[in-house]
């Protein structure tokens, strides 16, 4: 027992090893926090609605259990035709108000987790296929856990480099010769050798199972291990009945005696060479590169190398054949237990002969040197500095009135300085004096197209101008001095994507469909995105990011610097205060667009068959402002322009003040845009045109004439 | 000479190394053979290289031009309304129609139209640029201004005149996989250059030898870098070989921007000298990550150490992604491994700005990995003269 002690004070603690345990913990942490997880994003981002959603289903598809979905399902799918037909009954006035806002409120509330629903729908199909081995359960912990193949690089790394100087030390340091002559130098040293190395791997791997199954627990949670494997699509056809829990012991079974066996085999080359780093070397070499072969992933498994245990996850796959065009490709071919078996047996017989052969090399005769003194110099390790950025604190929010709105399609059209900078029909800013046109994208490699399928969104603040280019691998806010033309890179987001050693994508330009449909504007330090149907917020000195808003409909988001007010995807008009976090209802109003200016949001009252209403938000007052129905309006001191839904969608304005309106545009063209300037004579409106391109035109203010803008099309 | 022949003899010329570079050769090759064959499921190689060798290769003309046209409309019309035959057809290419089709409309048709219209899309970037000169003028940003100057002077004049099948070359540019096996290989022969001298306690007696002083360490230093010379030039020349057999290559004579990958490149030379060029930086970078594996071995006192962080470095910077963007911020220009997948560095143009100067990225990733390998020197010579004093110091201080 002595000798054990020993031999793990050699291995382990002489080098540094609960160190180096805490290291390849730390590494292990680190390719987890970093690494894309296999979980879907959508349900994880509203993981508050979502859980107590599945948990209320979670668990064998029983009849009871069917019967509630598939009426829920029904409801749901149902309640926006009966909400939108409720409106209409209102609007006609076939309804009292009492009874249209109990039945609208409750049908609001089947559509407000709809999406998340659909989601679980998904779920519930997949697993009503087969009740019997298909549970439901929230499933992204699992999934990313066991569906991801990964590969523990520190706890790798530290397994080879004890082992190789288990014996290769010995040889090194010439205390080999000296050892065999001793009492107990044959096969209890040998034993006490193995079973301290054997204890140590098993430290190293249990190490890294428990930082790899904490940190999914917390992160995403892993609730009901005792459900079937085959609850997760991933492991659909595995012939394995094992519950999630079982099988993560079993993966970790198996990548532990992954490690022992890779253990034996430097332990083995370390003999053999008489050198720990050849030991090293070829022990890493055994593994790395059979990970790196351009080899069917199941073959993996099944080449002369440990690396198919220390994987370990492919021994629970079923097969799996290739969708659409690749049908007739098998992508994994599943290990059947019994080769399993035979591969587990095989190697429990090479490494047993490993370690007769390590023990019969190793107490050979052999030439004796002076007994050398132990270099002991204990060198200072890696310390990994943990990169923390350093939050720059927000500028202090400007509490002038000036309100940013996104719905009124300046993330598309702005102004800095004396340009008009215009997305559509191409990235382009004309002077406002001279009317001169000119690109603003000046890199003479991209071609419009591309400049055009890549910048998403424009920002304008303090005389310059902001871009966000979204590619497929990245994301970037960049800012532009018009003045000079100096550009800075003011936040980049990477998607992140797992490192191939070997097959590296032949072509770096993919193809896209067009731009994305994203939104921002900056408040200080703070960068806020609208993308899909939420809202993040980036700090760009850490470049932290966070959700802030979830489900707004359309780009309906207004910012005052104190309070965001969005529609959310149930029509109510919110509003959430930065501060505190706070989100309430703006007083029950409903609407699918709006437009805020100062302390007043003009909206399209959807309890009022779609006309313009404005709500004062410091006196609570709620007005009708237009008689008409209008999807899009915008408004500056005097006047509100509307586009006309009841007079073929012509171009009106009204004042402010009396109401009264006026016909600007008489020509039914499909305006999406209205700009306006302070200072400026004239105004801007976009229409679509016959071939989706989007026409530019000005009115001057002053004689209301309007014209179409050429240049914009041949800029 | 003799202490560099005797540092040969002490670390690379073994058994077991010379076994495993062997070894690595085969497996090198076996990497590049499954390499090809996954790309090569992505294209019909045989029949393009049919129509290729018959038709295509060699100078564009008007007549070559007008073949693959005519070709490409007549399988259109021929297959538009999906009622031709799919049964094996002798006189076709592939087999039957539909086959011919896809091979002229997806590979044929669109590599013969990159090479004839390149000098047109050329122009255009020149005009654009030349544009640009004036604009930045206008706008006293002095930094645009000469970018776009050097864009111009780089990318005027530029044409394709003769087609070639660039795949199995494309297939050799993207391979990678030797690099890993240079890097391990190396991390074996150079970790103990220093690290075996003090575990022998070795380092104790050198300095009293003849040439044990400074000259000893510059031995190892010069020693180091030429395996790293060697190492890479037999993987190199193996993957050069390989790829020559399995791919395989053709069009060395072509200039750079003949691939479409390299569209944009600012190299304006030949595919040959662009392997030379590519081998030159891929050895560098090595040369920049093994020179942290030497100063690792002289400053620590056990094996274990060395390796441990040498293959963790290399691993992480290995793992590096790199993608092609219009410009590489600095952390990635001092990474050895942009070096190493040095394509990345020529899909585009990408300038640094220096003192409003525009350097071509490539200038300062050699600059910085230079400088690493410089201080990594200088580190290693000053961490040894304390060890290794010169004799007469030695014999002053003995007299003392």
């Amino acid at each position: 027992m002595n000798l054990i002690f020993f031999e793990l004070d050699k291995t382990v603690f002489k080098n540094k090893g609960a160190w180096l345990l805490v290291l390849a913990a730390t590494i292990k942490l680190v390719m987890l926090a970093t690494e894309p997880h296999a979980i879907n994003l959508f349900t994880y981002e509203n993981r508050a609605d979502y859980l107590p959603m599945i948990n209320s289903f979670s668990g064998k598809i029983t009849q009871e259990v069917s019967t509630k979905i598939e009426a829920r399902y029904t409801a749901i799918t149902t309640a926006q035709v009966e909400l939108a037909s409720l409106r209409q009954k209102y609007n006609r006035g076939e309804i009292p108000e009492a009874n249209y806002y109990e039945e609208s409120r409750a049908l609001e509330k089947l559509l407000r987790d709809k999406e998340l629903f659909l989601t679980l729908y998904g779920q519930y199909i997949y697993a009503r296929e087969k009740p019997e081995e298909r549970y439901l359960l929230y499933e992204n912990g699992w999934n990313a856990l066991l569906t991801q193949e990964r590969l523990d690089w520190g706890c790798l790394l530290l397994v080879i480099l004890l082992s190789a100087s288990v014996f290769g030390r010995e040889y090194e340091a010439e205390m080999r010769s000296l050892l065999v002559a001793t009492k107990k130098g044959h096969a209890p040293l040998l034993i006490a050798k193995f079973v301290s190395l054997f204890i140590t791997v098993i430290l190293c791997g249990l190490n890294s199972s428990i930082v790899e199954y904490a940190f999914f627990s917390l992160k995403f949670g892993l609730p009901h291990s005792d459900f079937p494997l085959q609850s997760l699509q991933y492991f659909k056809d595995s012939a394995f009945e094992l519950t999630l829990g079982q099988t993560y012991f079993a993966i970790s079974a198996y990548r532990m005696l992954g490690l022992l066996i890779l253990a034996v085999i430097t332990m083995f080359i370390s003999v053999w060479t008489q050198k720990s780093i050849a030991a090293m070397s070829v022990g890493l070499m055994w593994v790395v590169l059979p990970y790196a072969l351009p080899v069917n992933p199941s073959t993996k498994y099944l080449l002369p190398s440990p690396l198919g245990f220390i994987l370990a996850q492919g021994f629970f796959r079923g097969t799996q054949m290739g969708e659409f065009y690749q049908s007739q490709e098998v992508l994994f071919n599943a290990i059947e237990p019994m080769l399993q078996i035979q591969l587990v047996a095989g190697w429990l017989v090479l490494a047993g002969v490993m370690l007769l052969a390590i023990a019969g090399k190793f107490l050979s005769a052999g030439q004796l040197f002076p007994r050398r003194k132990k270099i002991l110099g204990l060198p200072i390790l890696l310390i990994l500095a943990l990169l923390t950025g350093c939050s720059s604190s927000s500028a202090p929010h400007d509490t002038t009135e000036q309100v940013i709105n996104l719905s009124d399609g300046s993330s598309r059209f702005t102004v800095v300085g004396d340009e008009i900078v215009s997305l559509y029909p191409t990235f382009l800013m004309e002077n406002m004096e001279t009317h001169a046109i000119n690109r603003v994208m000046r890199d003479p490699f991209l071609d419009d197209s591309e400049v055009d399928k890549m910048v998403a969104s424009i920002f304008s603040q303090e005389g310059n101008l902001y871009y966000l280019a979204k590619t497929n691998s990245e994301l970037r806010i960049v800012e532009i001095d018009l003045s000079t033309y100096r550009t800075r890179v003011l936040y980049e987001e990477y998607v992140p994507i797992t490192p191939e050693l070997i097959h590296q994508d032949l072509e770096e330009n993919s193809w896209r469909l067009g731009k994305e449909d994203f939104a921002f504007f900056l408040d200080g330090a703070d960068i806020y995105i609208l993308s899909g149907m939420n809202l993040y917020r980036v700090n760009s000195g850490s470049k932290t990011k966070q959700v802030l808003i979830k489900n707004i409909y359309g780009k309906n988001v207004a910012f005052n610097g104190e309070n965001l007010y969005y529609i959310d995807t149930l029509f109510e008009i919110q509003i959430y205060n930065l501060a505190t976090g706070e989100k309430r209802p703006v007083s029950n109003l409903r609407a699918d667009f709006m437009y805020m200016r100062e302390k007043k949001i003009y909206y399209r009252n959807m309890d009022k068959g779609g006309t313009v209403y404005v709500y004062d938000t410091e006196t609570d007052q709620n007005k009708a402002l237009l008689a008409v129905r209008s999807t899009y309006f915008v408004c500056d001191d005097d006047y509100i322009y509307y586009v006309n839904d009841d007079d073929r969608g012509y171009l009106y304005r009204a004042k402010l003040q009396t109401g009264i309106s006026e016909l600007i545009v008489p020509q039914s063209l499909l305006v999406y845009n209205i700009q306006l300037f302070d200072d400026y004579p004239f105004v801007y409106f976009r229409s679509q045109s016959g071939d989706f391109s989007t026409e530019t035109y000005r009115i001057d203010k002053r004689t209301l004439f309007y014209e179409k803008i050429e240049e914009y099309q041949h800029p | 000479m003799n202490l560099l022949a005797f540092e040969f003899k002490k670390y690379l010329f073994k058994p077991y190394i010379i076994f495993l570079v062997l070894f690595c050769t085969l497996i090198n090759l076996m990497g590049a053979y499954l390499s090809c064959a996954y790309y090569k499921q992505i294209y019909d190689h045989e029949n393009f290289q049919k129509i290729y060798n018959r038709f295509l290769r060699g100078a564009l003309t008007e007549e070559k031009i007008n073949f693959v046209i005519s070709e490409t409309k007549r399988l259109q019309k021929l297959t538009a309304d999906q009622t031709a035959s799919r049964d094996y057809d002798p006189k076709t290419y592939t087999g039957n129609l539909y086959g011919d089709r896809f091979l002229f409309s997806l590979d044929i048709y669109p590599e013969v139209k990159y090479a004839v219209s390149y000098a047109y899309d050329n122009q255009r970037v020149v005009e654009k640029a030349s544009d640009n000169i004036e604009f930045f003028a206008a706008k006293n940003n002095l930094y645009e201004r000469r970018k776009n100057e050097q864009i111009v002077s780089i990318y005027r004049n530029r044409v394709i005149r003769d087609f070639y099948d660039l795949k199995g070359m494309k297939y050799f540019v993207f391979y990678d996989f030797s690099s890993l096996m240079i890097l391990l290989l190396c991390v074996l022969i150079i970790a103990p250059v220093f690290i075996g001298e003090k575990e022998t306690k070795m380092d104790q007696l050198t300095p009293s030898f003849k040439k044990g002083d400074v000259r000893l360490v510059w031995t190892k230093i010069i020693f180091t870098f030429t395996v790293v010379l060697f190492i890479s030039l037999w993987f190199s020349v193996c993957d050069l070989i390989g790829f020559s057999v399995i791919a395989p290559l053709d069009g060395f004579n072509a200039p750079v921007f003949a691939m479409k990958v390299f569209q944009f490149t600012p190299l304006n030379i030949r595919l040959y000298q662009y392997i030379l060029l590519g081998f030159a930086l891929k050895t560098l970078g090595i040369g920049t990550l093994i020179s942290l594996v030497l100063l690792a071995s002289r400053v620590f006192d056990r094996i274990t150490y060395v390796f441990g962080s040498s293959a963790g470095v290399i691993l992480i910077t290995y793992l590096a992604q790199f993608v092609a963007k219009a410009s590489f911020p600095f952390y990635e220009l001092i990474n050895p491994a942009l070096l190493i997948k040095n394509r990345y560095l020529f899909m585009n143009y990408t300038a640094q700005n220096i003192f409003d100067y525009p350097v071509q990225s490539v200038i300062v990733a050699v600059a910085a990995n230079l400088t690493i390998i410089a201080s990594v020197v200088a580190l290693i010579i000053l961490a040894s003269r304390n060890v290794c004093l010169p004799k007469r110091q030695i014999y002053m201080e003995a007299k003392a």
